[in-house]
């Protein structure tokens, strides 16, 4: 009976480790993307295409606005932000479009939305 | 449409003030929005009380849609921001808690959507995206700036660029504003429109009274149709801040 103590206490401590990896692994899969992701109905698109196009041209039209305001350039900035807006909704779409998330700016082509994406495809 | 005391389509999103109160020259009543609001908060809050109170090893009906939420959201925020992404999961869950027992409780008849006015979602887009910029800025310093920055582009058309993605920024608040506020309105005027319909139908008498059932059909559809957007859309405005975070959290 007492000489089985060391080996139980042994495995209780194995059992722990094991179950401390497991945790962990599972942390570790947890950052491992599984990209849930927007709707992708033809309508639920439509929608987002249409909003990002209409937001992006009434979001720098008022900025042109503001700045016309501010500079007494009125119609200088409206009109050149107006197209830059609307550059912008383009650009918005585009994003959306190819999957590159939401993201701000350009990407290099390998690089992924979450940075434990990134560590997967180094591994393969 | 007002005559035989009918009911026009766009009379739901009136606000009406319950306590009025100002403040500074500002009018902050306690009105049909702030209540549907604090309903909001108060039922969510409940159920995931009520829900979670036994905590069961094997889940009833309740403890499992519950946990099905927070799963859901869990899992959201797992797969979009990632590890770090856990510090805001309690902001993003009661988000989505809010935003979704906000556009349930509005399909109940006499209720009111709170949103379906863009002020509201305006102001809770404005929220995260003001939150989001900053945590941002704290993460990343002065380098978060470089986000605008578009890498490997000519040297000439790097000015424009850089506007453009400004605008393109400044659009988000907007744009996840616009959607939420857009399909709650077009839905809520669009259930009132064929209820509308339905009862104008059947005020002609006889048997032309029959013809009410074909809009009275398309109710149940459409109602059906807005129990998945209201849900679809606490879902959108959720994962989009998700993403959102993400950007800020991992610049590229």
């Amino acid at each position: 009976m007492s000489d089985q103590e060391p080996n139980r206490s042994e495995k209780r401590l194995q059992d722990i480790e094991r179950r401390i990896a497991k945790m962990q692994g599972d942390r570790d899969d947890a950052a491992k993307p599984s990209r849930a992701a927007l709707p992708v109905g033809m309508g639920a698109i439509l929608s987002r295409v249409a909003t990002e196009l209409v937001a992006g041209v009434m979001v720098g039209a008022f900025m042109g606005w503001v700045l016309d305001r501010w500079l007494g350039t009125s119609p200088l900035f409206l009109v050149l932000m107006f197209f830059l807006g609307a550059s912008a909704g383009m650009l918005n779409v585009w994003r959306m479009m190819s999957g590159r998330g939401m993201a701000t700016g350009y990407f290099d082509e390998h690089r992924q939305d979450a940075g434990a994406d990134k560590q997967e495809r180094d591994g393969e | 449409m007002a005559s035989e005391g009918m009911h026009s389509p766009v009379e739901q999103f009136e606000i009406k003030r319950f306590i009025e109160f100002s403040a500074g020259g500002y009018d902050i009543s306690f009105t049909n929005s702030s209540l549907f609001m604090l309903l909001a908060m108060v039922v969510g809050g409940t159920f995931l009380t009520v829900a979670m109170s036994k905590r069961e090893m094997v889940p009833g009906r309740l403890q499992g849609a519950a946990e099905m939420m927070y799963e859901f959201v869990a899992d959201m925020v797992r797969s979009n921001v990632g590890n770090d992404g856990r510090a805001y999961f309690p902001f993003v869950f009661t988000l989505f808690v809010f935003l979704l027992f906000g556009n349930m409780l509005g399909l109940i008849p006499y209720s009111y959507t709170f949103t379906s006015q863009i002020i509201v979602t305006f102001a809770m887009a404005a929220f995260v995206f003001v939150g989001v910029t900053i945590v941002g800025l704290v993460k990343h310093g002065l380098h978060f700036f470089s986000f605008f920055v578009p890498q490997g582009a000519p040297k000439v058309l790097i000015p424009f660029l850089i506007v453009i993605e400004v605008i393109s920024y400044f659009v988000r608040p907007v744009s996840l504003s616009v959607r939420l506020f857009a399909n709650m309105l077009a839905g809520h005027t669009m259930l009132k429109v064929f209820a509308g319909l339905a009862v104008m139908i059947s005020g002609a008498g006889g048997i032309a009274m029959t013809g009410s059932l074909l809009p009275l059909a398309a109710l149940i559809g459409l109602t059906g149709l807005e129990v998945l957007v209201a849900a679809l859309q606490a879902y959108v405005f959720t994962i989009l801040t998700c993403m959102y975070l993400n950007d800020a959290l991992h610049l590229h």
